[in-house]
């Protein structure tokens, strides 16, 4: 293409050369002031529920954070039609982690947790794992509980998307920092601009929100827990506001209303959108949400299956108890209402392995993503079937149609990136003397964004006797997998910040 | 409002991209991954991929919903069948098709556009024909833009080294050829928009001057540059784009030579073009351009398949001694640096085409869009109604953005080059200049609320 070239001449390589972390600054300074901004709801919650010492947290963190974003805005104030891809990628990666930065301060000042916990606790809400370093959550102010839950939603479907969909930016630097927070492979155009795109999904996000919240209520949780849970479960987070988390709830109602919010909230959102427009088939007809929900199915037949022989427990409960554990980690959220750790082993494999999978692309679910693996997986028998055939000429199809080989490139790519950020990370907590099992499940839990794993880090354990470095590592894993590896890891690679 | 794009050549992403930038939804319809690929990359546009005469790609592209369709591809049957498809499925869509055989705009008394239900035929050969048409008409001139039926200009004008402006603030230009015109911008590195009268030229600015085409000739004289009428023109290149331009060129009296290396090509051409001397020879031949008096023409344009080919064949005529050099280029980088290194004027088939289709955009009684300069400023004709917001106000009071400006209204025929308290009328015909991201922004100023 011929249009590839730029329009800058020799005098003025110069001034673009700032340009970029110009454009990257100002457009973290929009976030800050914006995240510093949400500080608003849980100081009023906190307000509300008369906390006067968690609305100072609250008021302080709010008001530095407003105060340097604003003075960022109006110093950096530059033109963002220009914004390269790179530029999208730096601004999501350290916004990120600014926004979690800003966000575990209220937890510091409060003096509920130490800084790094309160990082640890922070990356976790956001990133929607739900692993926690708190054993009483109970004990924690309104305010501060409120806030933690709220991170899941804010992070469930992505800060920058939301104020994508919010602030006027211009189209093609909207789109690379979408891009650069969507999960999944290519992200599906609701519409052909990314803005009205985004907001598209805010509004289905927004919808379901508020349908699990009231039906919650219904239920008879009180509007402070529903508003919580949801948050939890339509982020695919995993926090609750209870020490014992959904179990507390005792009713089989809420277990089956969270169910299936879980699996909704881990199904591609495009698909919700044509169910709305009125072409359900187009549900059925997907590939990815078959291949899931098949998934999810099967596992937890035969986990309800194993639970029931297990003995002493009703079929009910046994069918209630499988089917949450499975679609809680299969959708990456991570609630519990029974210890899987004293199932049968086989059980605990299948969960295990769903800590790798995850949930559709394009929902708020982490982990490899279901079509990934179904692809991967297709193009491994294809294997098989070429070398019997080595002359065939067989694409991996998808809905009957051939997946270009760059795609199953990219696929191979994730994969392998993501299985070797796996080992290089469980033998790095495995050096602070962590036993197997827990360390495996707990960087496989991170990174695919659930909470609980095996061993010592299991439904009912937490994460704080863990030693600082395997928690800085934890938190790594977080980020990393929320933002599908790439974003985050490719400012940590020497090549990408050379010209 | 939605507009399909069907075609993902130069054109066609020219087109997705100016109408992306100016928040329009766009959908680019094609066949070459790498193409789609590349759109989706840098521009906020969405992309099927398929041929864009099948109803199943266009239905998936939203036709449906379709305010614009517009069907560009280097195919003419393909954009025939396109435009058909869409005035089924959604017959309240503008349709725009890309057509080259000059059979199907009724030369042959069968089919013609209506028939074919395309509502406007955009051909880059024709419009590329017209631009160096105007360009000849205009001696000493890099850029030329028409309005009004050709009543008011706009001319950009380099100085050259030797002209008596040097050193001159620029309200003297004015002054010298009786206020009748309007300096609205000088390209120095970078354009200057409606730069103070106290600027002072030097050699190598391109000022840009807006004013009634019999000024033109004066202002040019002004600035130094010799009034030669344009009388033989060599063509280097006998695609279609130097055949529409040689037939543009001899129409108007001038003396054309097209330079062509292939024989068949030659053959065939020579067949329609009486008043034209075919050469069968390489463009890039020094010797060749020399016995055909390459020092003696008035005008060469180099339109050869290749833009490189085209800025050296150029520069090559140039140095032998001709007067003024014009290369076809569409890449912008391409274009700056040709100009920077002595090719007189660049002319961009692509932007050329794009400027009837911008205008099926541009609400309200717009009579026509044209771009200077790779798309740096956008020159936008229109009707000033009842109603619109630059009715009835001194231009001063207007609060216009920095970067536009009026440059001419037409009031019964007569060009009136504007100063800060002109008023404009209903009825007149404006001619306003800005840059295309501040088009959204003067709206108000065009249609009425």
């Amino acid at each position: 293409m011929t249009t590839r070239s730029s329009y800058s001449a020799g005098a003025r390589v110069h001034a673009t050369r700032l340009k970029g972390p110009r454009r990257v600054g100002y457009l973290l300074s929009i976030l800050l002031m914006c995240a510093s901004g949400t500080l608003a709801i849980p100081l009023a919650i906190s307000a509300g529920y008369g906390e006067p010492e968690t609305v100072g947290d609250f008021a302080t963190t709010l008001l530095i954070g407003v105060v340097i974003g604003a003075a960022g805005y109006f110093f950096l104030r530059t033109d963002l039609s220009g914004l390269t891809r790179r530029e999208g990628f730096a601004a999501v990666a350290l916004g990120w982690l600014m926004v979690c930065f800003v966000g575990c301060i209220p937890f510091i000042l409060s003096g509920a947790l130490d800084p790094l916990n309160a990082w640890f606790e922070t990356v976790s809400g956001f990133s929607g794992t739900g692993s926690s370093v708190i054993a009483d959550v109970e004990a924690l102010p309104r305010g501060l509980l409120f806030w933690r839950s709220f991170t899941h939603w804010l992070g469930g479907m992505g800060f920058v998307a939301l104020y994508i969909a919010i602030f006027p930016l211009m189209g093609v630097g909207a789109m690379q920092l979408f891009r650069a927070e969507a999960p999944g492979l290519e992200m599906d155009r609701l519409r052909p601009r990314i803005k009205s795109t985004a907001r598209i999904l805010w509004l289905i996000y927004l919808g379901m929100s508020v349908i699990l919240t009231i039906l919650l209520m219904t239920g008879g949780m009180g509007w402070f827990d529903a508003v919580c849970q949801m948050f939890a479960a339509i982020g695919t987070g995993g926090f609750s506001t209870k020490n014992t988390s959904i179990a507390w709830f005792h009713s089989a109602y809420i277990d089956w209303v969270i169910i299936i919010f879980m699996w909704i909230a881990a199904t591609n959102f495009s698909l919700w959108w044509a169910v709305l427009m009125g072409k359900p088939r187009q549900l059925w007809r997907n590939p990815e949400w078959r291949f899931f929900s098949l998934v999810l199915l099967v596992s937890s037949v035969i986990v309800s299956t194993l639970v029931y022989f297990q003995g002493d427990i009703s079929l009910h409960d046994a069918i209630r108890s499988g089917t949450f554990e499975i679609v809680s980690m299969g959708s990456t959220t991570g609630f519990a209402i029974a210890d899987y750790e004293k199932w049968a082993p086989l059980a605990q494999f299948i969960i295990f392995m769903l800590l790798f999978m995850g949930g559709s692309a394009g929902s708020t679910a982490g982990a490899m993503k279901a079509i990934r693996v179904y692809l991967f997986a297709k193009q491994a028998l294809r294997g098989l079937f070429t070398t019997v055939h080595p002359q065939s000429v067989a694409p991996v199809r998808l809905s009957g149609r051939a997946v270009s080989p760059e795609v199953m490139r990219g696929i191979s790519t994730f994969i392998g990136l993501y299985l070797l950020t796996f080992v290089v990370a469980t033998a790095g907590v495995s050096l602070t003397d962590v036993e197997f099992s827990t360390a495996t499940s707990a960087v496989a839990t991170t990174m695919g964004g659930i909470g609980p794993g095996l061993g010592d880090v299991g439904p009912y354990d937490n994460y704080m006797w863990m030693h600082p470095a395997a928690k800085l590592i934890l938190t790594f894993c977080m980020v990393a997998g929320r933002l599908e590896l790439f974003t985050l890891m490719l400012i940590f690679v020497p090549a990408y910040w050379r010209r | 409002m939605r507009i399909i794009v069907v075609g993902t050549g130069d054109l066609g992403f020219h087109v997705a991209k100016r109408f992306s930038e100016e928040s329009h939804d766009v959908v680019v319809v094609g066949q070459d991954d790498e193409a789609l690929h590349w759109a989706q990359e840098v521009l906020d546009v969405s992309a099927v991929k398929g041929k864009g005469s099948s109803p199943s790609v266009l239905l998936e592209a939203g036709v449906r919903s379709a305010d614009i369709l517009v069907a560009v591809t280097q195919s003419d049957e393909t954009n025939i069948v396109a435009c058909l498809i869409a005035e089924t499925a959604a017959p309240q869509a503008v349709r725009v098709a890309r057509l080259n055989d000059p059979a199907y705009l009724g030369t042959t008394g069968i089919i013609d556009k209506s028939s074919l239900s395309i509502d406007l035929v955009v051909s880059p050969e024709a419009e590329v024909a017209a631009s160096v048409a105007l360009l000849a008409e205009t001696p000493g001139a890099s850029d030329c833009l028409a309005f009004a039926d050709g009543k008011v200009r706009a001319v950009g004008v380099e100085i050259d080294a030797d002209s008596p402006m040097i050193g001159k603030p620029i309200k003297d230009l004015g002054r010298r050829a009786g206020e009748k015109l309007l300096v609205a911008g000088v390209y120095r590195g970078e354009l200057v928009n409606a730069p103070s009268d106290v600027m002072r030229l030097a050699a190598g600015d391109t000022v840009f001057l807006v004013a009634a085409r019999d000024t033109v000739r004066r202002a040019l004289a002004r600035l130094g540059k010799r009034w030669v009428r344009t009388r033989n023109v060599i063509i280097a290149g006998g695609g279609w784009e130097g055949v529409a331009i040689a037939r543009r060129l001899a129409a108007a009296g001038a003396h054309t030579k097209i330079i062509e290396r292939d024989q068949a090509v030659c053959d065939a051409i020579a067949h329609h073009l009486d008043d034209t001397l075919v050469l069968h020879g390489d463009a890039r031949d020094q010797s060749l351009l020399n016995d055909e008096g390459v020092q003696r023409a008035d005008l060469f344009v180099a339109a050869l398949g290749s833009e490189t080919d085209n800025i050296i064949v150029a520069l090559l005529a140039k140095r032998l001694g001709c007067r003024r050099v014009t290369s076809l280029i569409d890449t912008p980088a391409h274009t700056a640096f040709a100009s920077a290194i002595g090719v007189n004027s660049v002319v961009s088939p692509v932007l050329s085409a794009l400027n009837p289709i911008l205008q099926l955009s541009r609400p309200g009684q717009v009579v026509a869009v044209r771009t200077l300069r790779e798309s740096l400023v956008e020159g936008i004709e229109f009707v000033a109604v009842e109603g619109a917001g630059i009715v009835g106000l001194p231009l001063a009071l207007l609060h216009m953005p920095h970067g536009s400006l009026v440059g001419a209204i037409v009031r019964s025929g007569e060009v009136i080059v504007p100063d800060s308290s002109s008023v404009v009328q209903v009825g007149d015909r404006v001619v306003l200049f800005a840059r295309p991201a501040l088009l959204p922004r003067l709206q108000r100023l065009i249609t009425a609320e």
